[in-house]
């Protein structure tokens, strides 16, 4: 096997020194932080962030942007809520994905056919798809407590491993995968490094971003559905301002805002960062503005670090 | 009583290059009130000259001397501080800023309280464009203009900074002939006005028209001199090839001129070139040269699909095919290695064999997945069939030198299996051994039957490598040659003058 593949272990290697090292801090700070109850709360708060990250860090490598994903996951949670009355897990489960999935594409058809700037473009979604959400539920959540299945997705166990855990990380080897080993994740990395020659080398640039955006779209509308069972209502107030962490994560996990870079892997670790150092600030009794402010200046300063690495090499 | 005539002058400059030895005991001179041509084939040192004159580049050896006293230029600051300014050849202007703020970006006349003075600066503008007598607001956005307007503003930035030298390097290489006419008046003038003027140009006719005095650099020497009314194009040129040496055409493929593989009719695009016809056949390199400005790399890019043709059709053994995009002419077995390899050709942060099956993704696919060991494969094939010198197939092509990255772009057009292969300008800046091996690779091609336009102005390579050269001026064809009639001067000729 090919070990130059994974040519940005360096990175992902610093991040998981990074990681020990805040778990070392949380732990002096308060002994509370390794109690198995708040080890649980951090994966499940933060893990539903992380399953969009996953379509984030798609998206940033072809060098695009993705602001619609909170709305994304509301709006297509509050479409599959207008089902509750069915009885039926399988039919709301499958409009949500479906109303989620749709949403990304159209995000995809306007950054590439109609040639709207994606950070424009997925602005402009972000506002229209949540007011959408809230006409279309005149604002009021729905209760899925019925939907066993629906249910299960956040409250569930195999054995002893919770099912949203079991979710993301079978999504996570899902989209390692589809990005390292499928032609169309190493074509996401070609139209991110260089869109010119990938172009006259007759490689669609268009395809590989509406399947990113798509996808993105896609796990939106799985994180909104794990939320959604978690809080027991689907709320079309859901998700607001999770760009922000969801783009934190991508960053942190070494995604470039420039495009042509990102890993799976280094999304997971830099998922798990977040979750430390959200109840890291909780333990240390800080407003949700504090953290708020904390990852704005995560991913300002993985742009400056960003910036001296490249004057260094040059 | 005369007037005071200032003097520059470079004397013995010397510069060697890696490998190459630029410069020789090069002197040259300018006095103001004259203009000094310089001209040369490429790679004979124009360019690294002028850099010394601008300080970009440090010369190993000689001096420089400004009315007789010896002075150090170590950057372009200092060039300034001589009074000397370049006109560039590419045009550096902000399209949505005014002709005013475009002459005097980052020089802004500024008043007491630190604000811009646009009253001021407007008002020295209009002076300074009535002093070489062109009529042009000072208010209009400089995007709405036209090229020959834009030269004017490159002209005033330079006229600005009250130069007492100016450097022009092929100012005429976007203008069509009347605003040629206009730019000469504008020269003429600045010369009146006690300016020297460095012209720098490929166009012998322009050269003749308006130089006072013509130096003739050839492989880092000077070769000739000459005055006004001294020499004509003819004498120019071979001046510039040199008298003696024959470069032999040493093409053996036979071709059949009857049915061409490749047939392009009528071909326009907006007023960069008109009306080409143009076939290609198998087995065959066929040269393109023209200045720039002649609409050659265009037509090129064209036939690629990458700017869409206003008119005219594309036919493959005669049958017509539409190409709106890169992709549909790679469908039709049509590759394209570009001049700019860096931006165009390569993914610089990608490996040698990311880039060599780049073509060819979707044929190495298997149920969704990359078969990377096929791609290993192949490109490890291509490696030693195209001799790329690399420490192995995963390393970024961003560490290769310029050759072995020509070598991978073509790699990546041979994977696909093309008939047709267009190449803009192959053996830029590339080294000499390189050059010889990118131009077998070109004519094995061709032996095995694929067909080949090379667009390049180093004309002796054509001669020795192509079957047919085709000569473009202003968009229009202006002669093809057989290569029975291969001829460096004519070729030359047909190039540059008319």
């Amino acid at each position: 096997m090919n070990f130059k593949l994974l040519n940005n272990t360096g990175n992902n290697i610093n991040l998981l020194i990074l990681f020990f090292i805040l778990c070392c801090f949380a732990v002096f700070i308060s002994p509370a932080f390794l109690d198995f109850d708040n080890i649980q709360n951090i994966i499940r708060t933060v893990m539903v962030l992380g399953i969009i990250a996953f379509g984030m860090t798609m998206v940033m490598i072809l060098g695009e942007i993705d602001l619609s994903v909170g709305s994304i996951a509301a709006f297509s949670c509050a479409f599959g809520g207008l089902f509750v009355d069915s009885n039926s897990s399988f039919i709301v489960i499958i409009l949500t994905l479906l109303a989620g999935t749709f949403c990304g594409f159209l995000n995809g058809i306007g950054v590439t056919i109609i040639k709207v700037p994606s950070l424009i473009m997925t602005l402009g979604t972000m506002a229209i798809i949540r007011n959408v959400g809230y006409i279309m539920t005149k604002g009021q959540a729905a209760y899925p407590t019925k939907l066993e299945v629906y249910m299960a997705s956040a409250k569930g166990y195999v054995g002893i491993f919770p099912i949203p855990v079991i979710i993301f990380i079978v999504l996570s080897i899902i989209c390692a995968i589809f990005i390292r080993f499928s032609t169309i994740g190493k074509s996401f990395y070609v139209v991110g490094s260089n869109p010119v020659a990938s172009i006259l080398s007759g490689i669609s640039n268009n395809a590989s971003k509406i399947i990113a955006f798509t996808v993105c779209g896609l796990c939106c509308s799985i994180a909104g559905l794990i939320q959604s069972a978690r809080l027991g209502q689907i709320d079309p107030h859901m998700g607001i301002g999770w760009e922000l962490t969801v783009i934190a994560i991508a960053v942190l996990g070494g995604a470039s805002l420039y495009g042509g870079k990102g890993s799976i892997e280094g999304t997971i670790i830099a998922t798990l960062i977040i979750g430390v150092i959200n109840n890291l600030l909780n333990l240390l009794g800080m407003s949700n503005h504090s953290q708020e402010v904390v990852i704005a200046i995560i991913i300002v300063s993985m742009v400056l670090i960003h910036n001296f690495r490249k004057k260094q090499s040059s | 009583m005369s007037i005071q005539k200032d003097q520059l002058i470079m004397k013995g400059i010397s510069k060697t290059f890696p490998g190459v030895k630029a410069l020789d005991e090069v002197s040259f001179e300018i006095i103001s009130g004259e203009v000094h041509s310089l001209i040369g084939q490429n790679g004979a040192g124009k360019s690294t000259l002028m850099g010394i004159l601008n300080g970009i580049t440090k010369p190993d050896d000689g001096q420089i001397l400004f009315n007789n006293k010896v002075v150090k230029i170590d950057d372009p600051k200092d060039a300034f501080n001589l009074n000397l300014s370049i006109v560039h050849q590419e045009f550096a202007l902000c399209n949505n800023l005014t002709v005013a703020e475009n002459i005097y970006l980052g020089d802004e006349p500024h008043n007491k309280s630190g604000f811009v003075n646009y009253k001021k600066m407007h008002l020295d503008a209009k002076i300074l464009l009535e002093s070489i007598n062109v009529n042009l607001s000072t208010n209009k956005i400089v995007g709405n203009l036209n090229t020959s307007q834009w030269q004017i503003i490159e002209i005033c930035k330079a006229l600005a900074k009250k130069p007492k030298f100016i450097v022009m390097d092929e100012p005429t290489a976007s203008l069509d002939e009347k605003q040629i006419d206009n730019l000469f008046e504008i020269i003429n003038t600045l010369k009146n006005n006690g300016i020297g003027i460095i012209y720098i140009s490929h166009k012998l006719k322009e050269i003749i028209h308006i130089s006072d005095r013509i130096t003739v650099l050839k492989d880092g020497k000077i070769n000739d001199s000459f005055l006004k009314n001294e020499v004509n194009e003819e004498g120019l040129i071979k001046s510039m090839i040199g008298k003696n040496i024959s470069i032999k055409n040493n093409n053996q493929n036979i071709i059949n001129f009857q049915k061409p593989i490749l047939k392009i009719n009528n071909y326009s695009y907006s007023n960069t070139f008109k009306k080409i016809r143009m076939d290609l056949y198998e087995g065959e390199i066929l040269g393109l040269s023209g200045l720039l400005g002649s609409g050659a790399n265009e037509l090129l890019r064209c036939i690629f699909g990458i700017i869409k043709q206003d008119n005219g059709q594309l036919s493959l053994n005669d049958k017509v095919v539409t190409i709106n995009k890169p992709r549909d002419a790679i469908v039709n077995g049509i590759g394209y290695i570009p001049s700019d390899r860096k931006n165009e050709g390569l993914i610089q942060n990608n490996s040698i064999k990311d880039n060599s099956v780049l073509t060819i993704f979707n044929k190495l696919t298997k149920m969704g997945f990359f078969k990377f060991n096929a791609a290993a494969k192949t490109t490890n094939n291509y490696v030693k069939k195209l001799d790329i010198k690399a420490s192995n197939i995963d390393s970024f092509v961003m560490n290769l030198s310029g050759g072995n990255q020509q070598k991978v772009v073509i790699a990546k057009w041979l994977v696909k299996n093309c008939k047709i292969l267009l190449f803009d300008e192959p053996t830029r800046g590339i080294d000499i051994a390189a050059k010889t091996q990118i131009w077998k690779l070109i004519s094995e091609f061709t032996n095995e039957g694929g067909s080949v336009i090379v667009v390049s102005n180093e004309i002796p390579e054509l001669i020795i490598n192509c079957n047919r050269i085709i000569t473009m001026q202003k968009g229009l064809i202006s002669n093809t040659f057989n290569h029975e009639d291969f001829n460096e001067q004519k070729i030359s000729l047909n190039i540059s003058s008319k």
